[in-house]
């Protein structure tokens, strides 16, 4: 017995390095992946899958990391144009492209492909509501029409839903993706799916964009939750990329042997909205006391080992329109005593309730650091941690019974800097996510114009977004916390490596090598 | 006949604990404050969104409407389809449950060729260092919790000794060398089907820690059980007549006591089976291991019901399988238990 299980061992042990032998001679990047990819169809995927759809697929428009000289570069697309009212676009395709079941990339197939996202509705497909009818007016021409003016060079470049598939792929259902199947024009092909566990990509060797020596053949993503084990995968060298470390040991690691912590500001940043319509945070004083009573600076030091930053308005510093030059609350607590006092309240003497995801111990923590400083200028808050459903639900019921202060965390689905802003703050008749439920009729005028602007002249719709955000911090409808930071870990051998924050934790692999 | 009518009887029996779980852990899921259409929908979904998933998914309906819809496709084999994912249940546990199963199944193995010689050995010597040792060893497997003995397994047999990989069901070489053709989703036996022995060595070498854990309690649960059940039998007349009559010590043992001593061991293995089962949960989430628990761990953060009640269905199913075919071997070889 004991020596059929010793034999056994032996010859397990003695197989592994003659399969490690073959894969020499391939070149595989690996990706420490924390979680699961759930779901593979690129028109109703809006998760963690779109680390697989950016390298799989591609969109018309391409949104470029900030810093770069253009908003936006071409990818299935060469050049567009919008009409004058922003309701027509016209985009011309690439030459040439082929999908990875050998079809041709014309119009009629974006057109089938868009239809198909747009007819299931689900995910981030409404992202599509402006358009009303797409048309291939050539074999390389596809015009959108629109039945309200938006901009749909940007809207084309998200990271979720505007991935193009081939026709005959867009005839498929959900299960059909989902069983690892996937026909994009992108630079690699799923070559095997093992749910919850491993995939596999292959370069696609008829990429449009060629190849060239030194970029990866092979990608290799390990699902792999616990955190620990990802930190000693990234160490090791066994995998080239991870995230999602605990923010303490991202210190150690960056000085550790071959591998850098790269880290760059992110589109998601954490708020916390205040409530617009209930006593006492009706009043604008009490808001703007409240937004002087936060301690910023501990926050933004205690929370994500510090590495971001404190936020200025609702639009993150480094997406335009965020507006520089804007004021910035800081606590200063006399400030926070001396504004009570003119709203009524002179030793605070009021309770307020601050809810957040209960799981989200940064948002937990929020609370607590806020809790210590209010309580200095007399004013009690209870944290309450519920389920997220739980917390919207308390907020979208009954506003005037609503909690007073909701934590809360955006990003954009498409990157503008309007998703903050509508998304959050313009009226709304039912509240669903102004959640300050904060009304301003000026404030509306000036996003909607600027939005019709965006498309043509982008440089009156930054101004009209810096105006916004001047009139929504006098009303202190919020207290903006951090712009979080996007924290990524890569092997040095790698070259090639920029994070692009338009497309949350997506490499594009096609751009490393090694 | 009496035995026919003792199998319909627990076949009832079955059906009834089935439903009981169905109905209740049905309305639990619909009780519970949540929005399944706004899961559903995924992250920030519009209201207009929520409200047309609400329909296509039929959750505008009546409470009984929707159970009646539930079980009708329960009926017919349908487990439904993931709100977060929305794959389809059934292909999912078809991927996750063999791997769970192959781990459970490895374990009860390991328990058994562990448990019953160390067993019979430490009733055959009671109170010598032999027996004393097993009963810390027994004590330990069966009080020390899984995950602890995972995290110390994982720290010397790979940080320190190298020997076996940290955790996953296959390495990443034979992912991509010598992928498996999955037919029955057991590892082991497609590999072996295909004559794939490089990946067939490499599964292994991948489940013998898990399995290792995960028998922990099974092997003790089994020495003390078989331990105290040879006792016991060695202690009868018959077991003397042998020895005078000058049998050997082996044959004595493992060919007269044994048997008489085993069946309350395999009743007991047989229980500790379908607790494997849950406990694989937290074994396969330290070993990365993708089987039903990291699925249904998944599917709570996710909230998702519908995989959640599936799971709990599907346990329930093979702890009522186990327990039935537990009750079944009883009476088949020991008449008496069909009266009871």
């Amino acid at each position: 017995m004991k020596r059929y299980v010793f034999i056994f061992l032996a010859i397990t042990v003695l197989a592994l390095p003659f399969m490690t032998a073959v894969a020499q001679d391939r070149n595989v990047f690996v990706y420490g992946h924390p979680v699961a990819f759930p779901n593979l169809d690129p028109s109703s995927g809006n998760s963690n899958e779109n680390v697989v759809m950016g390298n799989v697929y591609e969109t018309l428009t391409f949104y470029n990391a900030p810093g770069s000289a253009e908003i936006l570069s071409p990818k299935l697309a060469v050049s567009w144009e919008a009409s004058d009212d922003s309701l027509t676009w016209t985009f011309n395709l690439r030459e040439g492209v082929k999908f990875h079941d050998g079809a041709d990339l014309n119009a009629e197939a974006v057109k089938k492909a868009l239809d198909r996202t747009i007819a299931m509705g689900e995910g981030s497909s409404w992202i599509f509501a402006p358009i009303e009818s797409i048309e291939a007016v050539d074999d390389l021409v596809v015009q959108f029409n629109l039945s309200y003016p938006a901009p749909l060079d940007l809207v084309l470049s998200a990271g979720y839903a505007a991935w193009i598939m081939s026709s005959n792929a867009a005839d498929q259902d959900n299960a059909w993706f989902n069983d690892g199947n996937a026909a994009g024009t992108g630079p690699y092909m799923i070559a095997s799916n093992e749910p919850g566990q491993r995939m596999i990509l292959a370069a696609n060797p008829d990429y449009w964009g060629g190849w060239s020596d030194g970029q990866f053949d092979t990608i290799v993503f390990d699902i792999v939750e616990d955190p620990i084990v990802l930190e000693q995968m990234i160490r090791s060298g066994d995998a080239d990329f991870t995230y999602s470390l605990p923010f303490d040991n991202y210190g150690p690691l960056a000085d550790a042997d071959g591998v850098s912590v790269v880290v760059t500001p992110s589109f998601q940043n954490l708020l916390i909205l205040l409530n617009t319509v209930k006593e006492p945070t009706s009043s604008k004083l009490v808001r703007q006391a409240l937004s002087y009573s936060f301690p910023y600076a501990d926050v933004v030091s205690s929370l994500y080992a510090g590495l971001g930053t404190q936020a200025r308005g609702p639009i993150p510093a480094n997406m335009w329109g965020h507006g520089a030059e804007l004021m910035q609350f800081n606590q200063d607590l006399d400030k926070a005593r001396a504004l009570l006092a003119e709203a009524g309240y002179p030793d605070g003497g009021f309770d307020l309730v601050y809810t957040h995801v209960a799981s989200d111990l940064d948002e937990q923590q929020v609370g607590e650091l806020w809790r210590a400083s209010l309580a200095e200028i007399g004013v009690d808050l209870e944290i309450r941690g519920l389920a997220w459903q739980a917390q919207w639900d308390l907020a979208l019921n009954d506003p005037a019974n609503a909690q007073d202060a909701f934590g809360f965390y955006w990003w954009p689905d498409y990157i503008t800097p309007n998703s903050w802003l509508t998304g959050m703050f313009v009226s709304e008749d039912e509240p669903f996510f102004n959640l300050s439920y904060y009304s301003n009729a000026q404030f509306d005028e000036l996003v909607q114009t600027a939005a019709t602007a965006s498309g043509s002249d982008r440089a009156a719709a930054e101004a009209m977004y810096v105006d916004a955000q001047r009139l929504l911090l006098d009303d202190a409808a919020a207290i903006y916390v951090v712009d979080l930071p996007d924290i990524h870990v890569i092997r040095d051998d790698v070259s090639g490596y920029v994070n692009n924050p338009g497309y949350p934790h997506v490499v594009f692999f096609y751009d490393l090598s090694r | 006949m009496a035995f026919l009518s003792f199998l319909m009887r627990r076949l009832g029996l079955s059906v009834f604990v089935f439903v009981g779980v169905l109905i209740l852990t049905f309305i639990v899921s619909r009780v519970i404050p949540s929005n399944p259409a706004a899961l559903y929908a995924g992250a920030r979904p519009r209201p207009d969104q929520v409200a047309a998933i609400e329909k296509k998914l039929g959750l505008d309906k009546p409470l009984t409407e929707q159970f009646r819809v539930y079980v009708g496709d329960l009926l017919r084999g349908d487990l439904g389809d993931s709100y977060h994912s929305r794959r389809s249940i059934n292909t999912d546990l078809r991927i996750f449950l063999p791997a769970t199963l192959e781990l459970v199944i490895a374990s009860v193995v390991i328990a058994l060729a562990l448990g019953i010689p160390i067993g019979v050995l430490a009733g055959a010597y009671p109170r010598s260092a032999f027996d004393y040792a097993t009963r810390f060893v027994a004590v330990a497997g069966v009080s020390v919790p899984s995950f602890w003995l995972a995290l110390i397994a994982q720290f010397i047999f790979f940080s320190q000794l190298g020997w076996l990989p940290l955790g996953s069901r296959i390495s990443r070489d034979a992912s991509l060398f010598y992928p498996i053709a999955l037919q029955t989703g057991f590892f082991l036996i497609d590999a072996a089907i295909s004559g794939n022995w490089q990946a067939w060595l490499d599964a292994l070498h991948h489940l013998i820690l898990p399995a290792l854990v995960l028998s922990a309690y099974p092997v003790g649960v089994t020495i003390r059980m078989t331990q105290a059940s040879m006792l016991e039998v060695l202690s009868e007349t018959y077991v003397t007549a042998a020895r005078a009559a000058g049998l050997s010590q082996r044959v004595i043992l493992f060919k007269l006591a044994l048997k008489n001593a085993i069946m309350p061991t395999l009743t007991v293995v047989g229980l500790s089976f379908a607790y494997s089962i849950t406990g694989a949960f937290l074994v396969e989430t330290i070993f990365s291991w993708p089987g039903v628990g990291k699925y249904v761990t998944e599917a709570v953060l996710n909230v998702d019901f519908p995989v959640i009640i599936a799971v709990t269905l599907v346990v329930t199913v093979v702890y009522i399988l186990v327990n039935l075919l537990v009750d079944l071997t009883q009476a088949f070889v020991d008449p008496r238990v069909r009266l009871a």
